[in-house]
């Protein structure tokens, strides 16, 4: 989504102004009035030249150098093992033992906090959730007990979650994976940060509530106005949450560029791979083919390819179809959501040369494991 | 229903599916759940009633002699018979289980809380502490415990005494080992690592989150190590070194039954099997207790 805001960054403005009123009470709008991620501000954060290696002299990321302006997305996208979790954690000052950074740096002067990939590991699974949110609110922002556990009530709802945890704590194995991300999400968000660092964020969630947790996501940095660089091996997610693109390769940047550049005219081939290797339904590639928005090879060669499996393999469509959705409700909530989406969509479509039906149709399918890709 | 719902917010976007229901049967319809905790949690609780109404149970008094009726057989006065002495051996047996349980509870406190303050920061900071503890405890599992017992029991003079020094200086390792076993590898979980970047202060991370869940654990081991306490008390009394008469307590109960062995076996028996008796009905709640925290979790 905001992908697509980047492209047509006057309308976020406004909407952040009209939303900094909203806001107001969560201490968080000061940021969302100057979000434009304008030039001449200088950046909040810059890895230059970023090398990283075990003890025992193994290189792991090589040379990685970038700079976030405040309100801007940067997504990391690349295989596994390619050094975008570990860029990230380097960033966060979380290397794990033996990991140092041996040439370059990462310097920021801003407070950032993470959201993990798997949203149940994250949390502690003896304590309540409310109550986890409460004591980074108490620490972070030197809140009372009573004023944080109404901070922390404030935060929950505004990520979404059911009102009953004001009266009924419960624990993180009491709630769904959906709910657990949105209580990292809020833990996070309790550090005020100004840059979020997303790990693979949808990674271990079922597609439907991916979708949803993307949506959060999107709407929480356009009326909050952090930063974020958000870590994926899903080029669909990163280019829809991301106005630019970093595609890392073995350790190395093989591309960098705005998403629109990145993804309709990708120079590297590795990039081109990555573009192909994503699945498309069945159903809609023939139409997201022919999309006149849709001029780029990559995008040709993906509709070819997918059609061509599609009839190697005949199961293939209904397993993509139903992937990691395991009951009847999200296919509903897929269902009530569409009419307004689609409508966004349509009145997007000018503004964007990627095109939303492409990436929508996209999104709930899985990367394919072709290259070797291995989604953790 | 549900999607008029969806329609009309669509941006509180709270996952449809409700939580589950994961919490199950709760509190006592739980516990009940679990044979052996409660078989040893009965056991345990007969006990220690028996032990704090035994003045308003039984007339006699334990260490009051009557040489006239000394070594009598069961009957309907005496329930279990009379010792060498005439003292009635189920009041003493009684009296010598609140004396025993006692030092047992009050010698493991000590143990418990250092342990596990031990074992907590060797775990969660690693390096010299670790390297520290992890000698110290190598070098006193090295060591025989009953000598280590013995010896201390010597120096100290006989009585309790002797028990809660020996347990204030080994007693801890057994506790120290677990939780810095646990603390070490709950260390290396990314809920640990979210909590250290989300700010929290490391004693926070220690006391509230990181010492709840070794605690269920270390809470078992306890159990069992209780077991381990109750016998070195009893064989200090057995050997003499222990509790002095004329307090009642098991272990002299047995040795002094012993000369009577073949006319009055029970006397030695008696006290023996009260010792069975709480050895397994402390194993049984450890058991029991790991059963029911491993199904919370």
């Amino acid at each position: 989504m905001s992908a697509r805001e980047s492209m047509n960054m006057h309308e976020k403005d406004a909407a952040a102004f009209e939303k900094a009123g909203k806001l107001g009470k969560f201490g968080m709008s000061d940021k969302s009035g100057k979000t434009g991620t304008d030039a001449s501000e200088p950046p909040i954060l810059v890895a230059d030249d970023l090398t990283l290696a075990t003890a025992s002299g193994q290189t792991l990321v090589e040379g990685i150098g970038f700079a976030l302006r405040r309100g801007e997305s940067i997504g990391l996208v690349g295989e596994s093992g390619s050094g975008k979790s570990l860029t990230l954690r380097a960033v966060l000052g979380l290397l794990p033992k033996g990991v140092t950074i041996t040439r370059g740096s990462v310097r920021h002067s801003v407070r950032s906090a993470m959201v993990f990939q798997d949203p149940r590991g994250a949390l502690d699974p003896l304590c309540p959730v409310v109550k986890q949110v409460a004591e980074v609110v108490r620490y972070r922002q030197n809140k009372n007990r009573r004023e944080a556990r109404a901070e922390a009530l404030k935060l929950l709802g505004l990520l979404g979650l059911p009102e009953s945890l004001a009266r009924e704590d419960r624990y993180p194995n009491q709630l769904s994976g959906g709910q657990c991300q949105r209580i990292v999400i809020a833990l996070a968000l309790a550090c005020r940060p100004d840059i979020l660092l997303c790990d693979e964020p949808t990674t271990a969630l079922d597609v439907t509530v991916q979708r949803q947790i993307i949506d959060l996501i999107a709407r929480l940095q356009s009326e909050l106005g952090f930063a974020m660089i958000f870590v994926t091996h899903n080029l669909a997610i990163a280019a829809e949450m991301c106005s630019r693109l970093i595609v890392m390769k073995q350790g190395r940047v093989v591309e960098e560029g705005p998403s629109v550049d990145v993804l309709t005219a990708p120079r590297d081939p590795y990039t081109r791979m990555l573009i192909e290797a994503l699945l498309q339904l069945p159903e809609t590639a023939g139409a997201a083919g022919t999309d006149p928005a849709l001029t780029g090879n990559a995008n040709r060669l993906n509709g070819e390819r997918t059609d061509a499996e599609a009839a190697n393999h005949p199961s293939l469509s209904g397993e993509d179809g139903s992937g990691a959705s395991t009951s009847d409700e999200p296919s509903a909530v897929e269902a009530a959501k569409a009419p307004s989406e689609s409508a966004e969509n349509a009145a997007r479509k000018e503004d964007s040369a990627i095109s939303d039906s492409e990436t929508e149709s996209q999104f709930p399918t899985l990367g394919s494991n072709t290259e070797g890709e291995d989604p953790r | 229903m549900k999607t008029e719902r969806m329609l009309t917010t669509p941006e509180i976007g709270t996952d449809p599916v409700l939580p589950p229901g994961t919490r199950g049967p709760r509190g006592w319809s739980r516990i009940r759940r679990i044979p052996a905790l409660m078989a040893g949690g009965v056991m345990l609780l007969l006990l220690i009633l028996l032990a704090v109404f035994i003045p308003w149970i039984s007339p006699f008094d334990p260490t009051a002699q009557d040489l006239s009726s000394f070594l009598q057989p069961p009957s309907a006065e005496h329930w279990l018979g009379t010792d060498q002495l005439g003292r009635d051996l189920f009041t003493r047996l009684i009296y010598a289980a609140r004396t025993d349980l006692g030092i047992m509870v009050l010698a493991e406190i000590i143990p418990f809380c250092s342990g596990i303050a031990i074992g907590l920061l060797a775990g969660y900071y690693g390096g010299w502490v670790n390297t520290i503890v992890s000698l110290v405890t190598d070098t006193f599992i090295a060591f025989p415990f009953y000598l280590i017992v013995i010896i201390v029991a010597f120096a100290s003079g006989a009585g309790a005494k002797g028990i809660y020094i020996t347990f204030v200086l080994v007693g801890w390792i057994v506790f120290a080992r677990v939780s810095r076993g646990l603390a070490a590898s709950l260390r290396e979980q990314e809920w640990i690592a979210s909590a250290q970047t989300l700010g929290l202060p490391g004693w926070r991370i220690l006391l509230r989150h990181l010492l709840p869940n070794i605690l269920p654990q270390a809470v078992v081991v306890l159990m069992t190590d209780m077991v381990g306490v109750l016998v070195a008390i009893v064989t200090l009394g057995y050997l003499g070194i222990g509790i002095a008469p004329p307090t009642p307590d098991w272990g002299t109960m047995i040795a002094d039954g012993q000369s009577f062995m073949t006319t009055a076996w029970w006397l030695s028996a008696v006290p023996g099997f009260a010792v069975v008796y709480t050895g397994i009905a402390l194993s049984l709640l450890g058991d029991g207790l790991a059963d029911l925290w491993r199904r919370k979790s």
